[in-house]
């Protein structure tokens, strides 16, 4: 058990944050920040205390996946040291990426939360528009103990069926649930940073009642996703239903392009590979009857399930992304579910198991 | 379909199996001619994307020879080779299509017989099975 703090509220948990600039412990702090309206947020990095006002620590948004922006900014060793506030699928993309050396962690301190999930970007920008206060839902949901994705008829599908709501790996887990909230430290590094920042002695507390209540809220949504499973399964079980499923791609590319696991620069799909020549298009109709366009959809879902499915995290960004709906959360989910299970591997659970793609054993396998 | 004759496309390691298949040519070893090959450096080089290409664009069967496993030219290939297989074969089950046309098969370079046998074997086996379902599907 780590040791923590108690916050009053999380205001309190941003006024020590503003104090970790000032007191030059982090030299930025990274995470969703509201527009000058207050319509919509967006990941931002900061290193003035005054942005940190516009700073939404427990938001029901996700625009990007965190992973990716860091990424961006941590693709090679610099010394900036860099706070960043993420949701727990971003975190388990994080460690997906840190194992793929995409993210060089040494400066950074990650700070998550136990997650009660989010609602699509474009409706949560919908009703801050129209004036309904859903961060403030948000909060008081919190508040109360309750799990706002299983309490909102605008939850994302991916937060509902995410039983993987609690970070597992970080630095400093905010366990956000209650009136009171508590910041735990789960590493050294995290220990070494609170103990920097507290005013107060971090203290052995007790979750016991805290961790019965959150087993609760996990427990439904293990219901609920075990549910999802179980209908995915039966409506997709063969190639004409997943090439029914897919119908409505445009191959945009999408998906890819804001998966945190679909990290190659070198990607064939990034490449000129499926500028067929005119003459292609003569040969499938005379060979198949008719062709689909643009063409090499299913080939594109195909692929993406074998190169990235075993580091699939679930955080749904696939879906979030799709501008034609496509149900992209039940594939890569439940089909990446199995994938790992081969090789007894769970996205984004640790940091020193190996990637099932970049090992293997001598001894495995033996009836392929 | 007594006379259909499946269409097999063979990723096949230039260290082994394309070895043995030439083994099998210069020692006169009759087999199907339902094969059509493509010389990999080694089959930890056959990257899934291709596997899947062969099969949407209507190949009834896919051959992967590798060495046999701590014989690969390059240390692991073939054990890399024999992941991404196990993935794919994975995806494939789950998505109700037969994964058994996706044969991956250790041959080494003197075993010009056994790679003759494992292409006997396998049209006989696609012939039972008949063609694939994507042969004449324009959706890929």
């Amino acid at each position: 058990m780590g040791l923590s703090i108690e916050l009053a509220n999380i205001a309190t948990l941003k006024e020590m944050l503003k104090d970790s600039i000032k007191n030059n412990k982090v030299d930025a702090i990274l995470g969703l920040f509201w527009d000058e309206d207050r319509n919509s947020v967006s990941y931002a990095m900061t290193k003035n205390v005054e942005n940190l006002d516009r700073l939404e620590i427990l938001c029901p948004s996700m625009p990007v996946q965190g992973a990716r922006v860091i990424s961006n900014i941590k693709f090679t060793e610099t010394p900036l040291k860099v706070l960043c506030i993420i949701k727990p699928c971003e975190m388990r993309a994080v460690v997906e990426l840190i194992k793929l050396k995409q993210i060089m962690p040494e400066k950074l301190i990650f700070l998550s939360m136990d997650c009660g999930g989010a609602v699509e970007p474009e409706k949560f920008l919908e009703l801050n528009r129209s004036g309904k206060n859903i961060v403030n839902d948000y909060l008081s949901n919190y508040d109360s103990f309750m799990d706002f994705s299983m309490n909102t008829e605008n939850n994302r599908f991916a937060c509902s069926v995410c039983d993987k709501c609690v970070p597992n790996v970080s630095d400093l887990r905010l366990r956000a649930y209650g009136k009171t909230k508590y910041l735990e430290a789960i590493s050294e590094k995290g220990k070494v940073f609170l103990n920097e920042i507290a005013n107060e002695q971090l203290r052995d507390i007790d979750f016991a009642l805290y961790d019965e209540s959150l087993k609760k809220i996990i427990d439904n949504r293990k219901i609920n996703r075990d549910r999802e499973r179980e209908i995915f399964k039966k409506e997709v079980n063969s190639m004409e239903s997943f090439t029914k499923e897919l119908s409505a791609c445009i191959r945009c590319h999408n998906c890819m392009v804001n998966c945190p696991a679909d990290y190659c620069k070198e990607c064939i799909f990034r490449s000129p590979v499926f500028d067929h020549p005119s003459e292609n298009y003569e040969l499938w109709l005379e060979r198949k009857g008719m062709i689909k366009l643009p063409t090499d959809t299913l080939l594109f879902h195909l692929t993406r399930l074998n190169h990235m499915s075993t580091s699939c995290v679930s955080c749904g960004m696939c879906e979030t992304s799709c501008p034609m709906g496509i149900r992209l959360t039940r594939i890569f989910s439940f089909i990446g579910e199995e994938t790992q299970k081969i090789f007894d591997y769970e996205a984004g659970r640790s940091l020193t198991e190996e990637l099932p793609v970049a090992t293997f054993r001598e001894k495995e396998l033996e009836k392929v | 379909m007594s006379d259909f004759e499946p269409k097999i496309i063979g990723f096949l390691c230039n260290w082994c199996t394309y070895t043995g298949a030439d083994l099998a040519g210069t020692a006169r070893i009759q087999y199907p001619s339902n094969i059509r090959v493509i010389r990999m450096m080694c089959s930890g080089g056959v990257d899934m994307v291709y596997v899947m290409k062969a099969l949407l664009e209507g190949a009834d069967g896919v051959l992967i020879g590798g060495c046999h496993p701590g014989d690969c030219h390059y240390q692991s290939g073939n054990f890399k080779a024999r992941r991404r297989v196990a993935i794919l074969k994975k995806i494939l089950q789950q998505l109700g299509y037969n994964e058994d046309r996706i044969w991956l098969r250790w041959i080494s370079a003197s075993e010009g017989k056994k790679f003759a046998n494992t292409v006997t074997e396998m049209v006989e086996y696609l012939k039972k099975l008949g063609p694939n379902p994507f042969k004449y599907n324009g959706n890929i």
